[in-house]
């Protein structure tokens, strides 16, 4: 009986395993495949050879990272210092925005804020440190300079060149960057709520705090849980253009994060070996914290990735 | 479903487009077109087809460069194209040759062969070639290489000192600046009698541009203004006085120049954002003279004196100015030029992939002959320039055209054809600098006004005849030839030295700005000794003494290589 | 419409409202009308900082940019990648989410995994180089059309969509013989048009500004570069080379490097703001509730 039915539901589900296979596939060959050059890590990798050919080597680079380079702690506080505060202030705020932009009654400033918001998305990380500088900048800044005129300060403040800032300034790019992007996932949400379920709050004599409160919000939840998972895995990486522009001298010690570690040792330097076992040691942690969050997520909302 | 009309109809165009073979050149199939990878370009003809000395050179030898920005670092282009072994058909390589894996993955042809008939070439680098067959790492002393361009050498003097503002030298009487300390006075002086800029804005002491790729090196680069050389991002330097490799850290005068920047730092006297400055934003600064001197960054003074004059701000043109340490000049250092024999940071190869080598070969060898070298480097003669009394001279047309930076000058093609072989320095055939932009009056013709002013209250003609007491300057120096040096601090990628000299340079970063703002002295003395014993701490010995063993090893080959060939 | 009186918290909604504009206009209005500014300035009258004016005018970024060849055939190359790839993305990560939403699939925890933690596991750069062209898509226009096929994040976003549609949809449907592809493509997916139109958004947006493809793979292949990557060589020609240091003695660049990639932002930015209003009104409405009802 039982093998009976799984069959049936197997033959029922066919059209179903169709639609998967090119993403299956497209998968398979483009991620899971290559996996094999992992192999770099164990065996003394020369490029323009293959990935076994080399000197076996074991775990020596992995234990290389942990021990002689004394690296791994500052990388580590680094990455993880800047990517969940990113997270928690991205993620808040850009809800914000789309709550407000929700609320706007009139269309075309609406729609001209919004465009706005987005913009940011488009620049690339190169002019974006040129914006930071033209208001940041410790003497000819804008914001200094006003500081400064006004008497609040009496020099100017090197944000972009000091160690103390160097987080922040790395959060608020992030924020300025993603802001836009983010809202409009959480736009996209609150266009899918049910009119309905506000007529019958209004009705009820809600007010708009109150519809924000008990009807946008809640609906707005398994959105937010899930883009908090999905952020959650990608806690260990970093964008390369946007730390190669903003560290200097001055703040290079805040600023070392596992990305920039990677790439420094692996194409700068051309120890591909080191890189690629660096490169696990990240990949593993991000998988085991995404998983964490996952569970976490099911038990408390319900909601989770998989 | 009238979207997924609309969607069909975008898919199938799309693919039409794509599917369609877009071959618009009539390609001339005997022409030999050969893309060369670069880092940059300023000349709006990517072609060599385009240009007046390339047309010349396609229709000797139907040969056409074409030239390609790389978009990415040299190092990530030439790791992927070894992995992938889709090489280009000329390879141009940075730095560490001897140590690349290039080699052993299969990037160059043995160009022994090749060179047989090229006379010309063998002739031109007959003191160079012993060098690129060391460079062989398999250790077989094959040639597989050429280098192009090279340091600093005769013809071209001194460069990237101090540029200073030519009113503020007036103003204070035209003072004989030399060591830091002179720095130091002269710059107080000058801030209180120049407290703005044509702008308002207020002056700047120093400006220097910690922020750029290679930043930390502008504070050990003053070891190059007496007897050391070789500043990379390796923890050792040269000293050409006594022949011999030394730990950056140990050299006193680095760190008189930390104690120079702090104390300039202190004095109010360095820029407040100096750590996030790059080259670009000094120029910007410097557009209303803002800056009083601009540590190293020399190159920009031509444009950035044109704007000044544009703006009616000629006289605050910027010139460069000399720089030591005071124990340089108390111990009597000689500033040591070098004459780069093989410098290896510019390493180019033919690959598998050429499709026709002996042609590239053919045009090689046309490039190192006399009519050849002559025709790429100075152009056509009665055009270009002329011989007047025995010297090779830019005509009045090229100068102007130069200094106008239009079309018309690039169009000449000067320079393009320097990545297949040509030398720096000197053309051997006819003793005049290889480049026509190292005339010496051509450097003259480029001078504005307030420059020549300038350098006559000094008694001298060039800027670089300071370092020339013959010549009417006021500091001593002297050349030496380098040889294997440069290819002395070259590392393995995944040798323990490399990791070594990697968390070397780490540390001198991380201290850079402790070092320069450190409120006092005592502050300083603490910084400085805790920077020492971190280093210490990371065993920099490792780096020091494989350097040395590399060095003498290659001076030995070298010269079993230069007594063979007699 | 009922008017309504203003309370005290309309007055504070608003004056979030307003400060959020402010704000805005502040932070991304400003920023863009300093590229453009900066832009067209002379550069030798350029200073750090903060500008309200242009300094001096100068089109010279602009002018020598258009001077250049190949421009139409670089962006006929463009827009068939910001088309083709994101309609191909669309169609197969949309089906994947389609598939993934429903918890009942045969190994549904097993196959829903791996797709996840696609997103977050890499090779590193030289596996995956080496793969394409093993694969043989080097020097190809499918490269860049290819390996971005399954986009895991957008079929995450659309799987939450679906997730969230009520039940009464899909079983409305079944009740009338409609099997599971036909569902999928004439019930489900319009109901997703928002989401559909989000994730394309960012498809088009990336396929246009992409660049670094072409330079791994199709550098020789000149009628295979589109019109970002082209930009990006002329904004690397305009910077400082080392060849401009060692042999010129300080060549006047033209306009200066900051300029044309400034001007290159402008460029790049000013279609995509033209386009993205047009696609905004896919956000607005509540498309559901007519399918419901009807």
């Amino acid at each position: 009986m039982k093998k009976n039915s799984k069959y049936l539901k197997l033959r029922e589900q066919l059209p179903l395993f169709c639609m998967l296979l090119p993403g299956f596939l497209s998968l398979l060959i483009f991620v899971y495949w290559p996996l094999r050059g992992w192999a770099m890590a164990f065996w003394k990798y020369t490029p323009g050879k293959g990935y076994f050919s080399g000197a076996f080597k074991g775990m020596e680079y992995f234990k290389m990272f942990f021990t002689t380079m004394n690296d791994a702690g500052t990388v580590v506080l680094n990455t993880l210092s800047i990517n969940f505060v990113t997270i928690a202030i991205n993620l808040s705020v850009a809800l914000l925005l789309a709550m407000l932009l929700n609320e706007m009654k009139n269309r075309r400033w609406k729609k001209v804020m919004q465009t706005l918001s987005f913009f940011p998305y488009f620049v690339s990380w190169s002019i974006t440190y040129s914006i930071f500088y033209a208001f940041l900048a410790a003497e000819n800044g804008a914001i200094n300079q006003a500081l400064v005129s006004v008497g609040l300060l009496s020099k100017g403040i090197d944000f972009l060149g000091s160690k103390n800032y160097a987080w922040q300034m790395i959060w608020l790019s992030n924020l300025w960057h993603y802001v836009g992007y983010n809202s409009i996932i959480f736009l996209s949400g609150i266009a899918g709520i049910d009119q309905e379920m506000y007529e019958a709050a209004e009705i009820d004599g809600a007010s708009r705090i109150g519809k924000m409160r008990y009807i946008t919000l809640p609906n707005l939840t398994k959105t937010l849980v899930m883009l908090l998972i999905l952020n959650s895995g990608s806690v260990f990486n970093s964008s390369f253009d946007q730390f190669y522009m903003f560290s200097n001298v001055g703040n290079m010690t805040s600023l070392e994060v596992f990305d920039m570690y990677i790439y420094r040792y692996g194409m700068k330097q051309g120890n591909f070996s080191y890189a690629t076992a660096v490169g696990i040691v990240k990949t593993a942690a991000s998988i085991i914290m995404l998983v964490t969050v996952n569970t976490v997520a099911k038990k408390l909302s319900n909601t989770s990735l998989f | 479903m009238k979207l997924t009309r609309i969607l069909a109809l975008l898919i199938t165009l799309v693919v039409a487009i794509v599917c369609i073979p877009v071959g618009f050149a009539e390609e001339n199939p005997e022409e030999y077109h050969i893309t060369m990878y670069c880092e940059g370009r300023s000349s709006p003809y990517s072609s060599t087809a385009d240009t007046i000395i390339g047309q010349i050179i396609k229709e000797k030898f139907n040969i056409v460069l074409d030239f390609e920005v790389m978009g990415q670092d040299w190092n990530e282009f030439v790791n992927q194209r070894l992995v992938s072994q889709d090489f280009p058909e000329i390879a141009l390589l940075r730095w560490d040759f001897a140590g690349s894996n290039w080699v052993n993955g299969g990037g160059a042809l043995e160009l022994d062969e090749l060179f047989a008939n090229a006379e010309n070439i063998k002739t031109l680098n007959k003191s160079r070639i012993p060098l690129w067959r060391m460079d062989d790492p398999t250790g077989q002393n094959r040639l597989l290489k050429w280098t192009y361009a090279g340091g600093l050498d005769e013809a071209m003097g001194p460069r990237n000192d101090v540029m200073v503002r030519a009113d503020v030298l007036k103003a204070l009487g035209y003072p004989k600046l030399r060591t830091l300390s002179d720095y130091i006075d002269f710059l107080k002086k000058a801030v209180e009698m120049f407290p703005t800029d044509h702008e308002g804005n207020q002056t700047i002491g120093m400006c220097v541009p910690f922020a750029e790729a290679w930043g930390v090196n502008l504070v050990n680069i003053i070891a190059e203004k007496g007897s050391f050389t070789g500043c990379t991002l390796f923890p050792t330097m040269y000293n050409c006085a006594e022949d011999t490799f030394v730990d950056i850290l140990e050299i006193p005068s680095v760190k008189e120049a930390y104690q120079f920047f702090n104390t300039l730092y202190r004095e109010g006297l360095l820029d407040g954002e100096v750590f996030t400055t790059t080259c670009t934003e000094i120029a910007e600064k410097m557009n209303t003279a803002q800056p009083i001197c601009v540590w190293y960054p020399s190159w920009m003074a031509t444009s950035i004196n044109r704007n000044l004059t544009a703006n009616g701000w000629e006289e605050s043109s910027y010139i460069a100015m000399p720089v030591q340490a005071d124990s340089q000049v108390e111990n009597g250092e000689l500033r040591y030029l070098g004459i780069w024999q093989g410098n290896s940071s510019y390493s180019l190869t033919i690959t598998p992939a050429a499709k026709h080598p002996e042609r590239i070969v053919e045009l090689m060898d046309y490039l190192a002959s006399p009519e050849g070298l002559s025709l790429v480097t100075w152009g056509i003669e009665g055009v270009h320039y002329t011989w007047e009394d025995g010297v090779k001279t830019p005509t009045p047309e090229f100068v102007e055209m130069y200094k106008a930076g239009e079309d018309e000058y690039y169009q000449i093609g000067l320079g393009d054809f320097d990545m297949l072989g040509i030398p720096d320095g000197l053309n051997p055939y006819d003793g005049e600098p290889v480049h026509i932009t190292g005339a010496q009056a051509f450097t003259q013709e480029l001078y504005n006004d307030a420059i020549r002013e300038t350098l006559a209250a000094y008694g001298i003609d060039l800027e670089e005849q300071i370092w020339n007491t013959e010549k009417g300057g006021w500091i001593e120096s002297t050349h030496v030839n380098l040889t294997v040096q440069p290819s002395a601090q070259v590392f393995d990628p995944d040798s323990t030295e490399a990791m070594v000299s990697e968390q070397l340079l780490q540390n001198r970063n991380n201290y850079m700005s402790t070092l320069i703002t450190a409120v006092d002295d005592a502050a300083f003395e603490a910084a400085w000794e805790q920077c020492l014993a971190d280093h210490k701490a990371l065993n920099p010995e490792i780096c020091t003494n494989y350097v040395l063993e590399r060095y003498a090893k290659l001076t030995a080959e070298y010269e079993a290589a230069i007594a063979a060939a007699e | 419409m009922k008017k309504r009186r203003i309370t005290g918290e309309d007055i504070f909604i608003q004056a979030c409202i307003v400060l959020m504009i402010f704000t805005l206009l502040f932070t991304m209005a400003y920023p863009f009308y300093h590229l453009i500014c900066y832009s067209i300035s002379d550069p030798s009258k350029v200073r750090p900082g903060f500008m309200l004016f242009p300094k001096g005018l100068n089109f010279d970024a602009y002018t020598s940019l258009f001077r250049k060849g190949g421009l139409v055939s670089a962006a006929g190359i463009s827009v068939a990648r910001a088309i083709s790839g994101p309609a191909l993305m669309l169609a197969v990560s949309s089906m994947a989410a389609y598939v993934l939403a429903k918890r009942n699939l045969i190994g549904h925890k097993f196959i829903s995994k791996m797709f996840v933690f696609t997103m977050y596991i890499s090779a590193g750069m030289i596996p995956v180089y080496r793969n394409i062209y093993d694969l043989g898509l080097a020097h190809s226009f499918w490269v860049y059309v290819l390996p971005c096929m399954m986009d895991i994040f957008s079929m995450v976003l659309i799987r939450t969509y679906i997730e969230s549609m009520p039940d009464g949809l899909e079983e409305a449907a079944h009740v009338d013989g409609s099997g599971y592809f036909r569902t999928y493509a004439q019930i489900v997916m319009p109901v997703c048009k928002p989401i559909l139109a989000t994730v394309a958004l960012f498809s088009i947006v990336a396929q246009w500004n992409a660049y670094t493809d072409t330079m791994f793979y199709n550098t020789s292949d000149v009628h295979l570069h589109p019109l970002s990557y082209i930009l990006m060589q002329y904004m690397k020609s305009s910077q400082l080379s080392m060849e401009a240091i060692r042999v010129g003695a300080g060549r006047d660049q033209r306009a200066n490097a900051q300029m044309v990639k400034m001007a290159i932002t402008v460029i790049t930015i000013a279609p995509i703001m033209c386009v993205y209003p047009l696609l905004q009104k896919y956000f607005v409405k509540g498309i559901m509730i007519g399918a419901i009802k009807g």
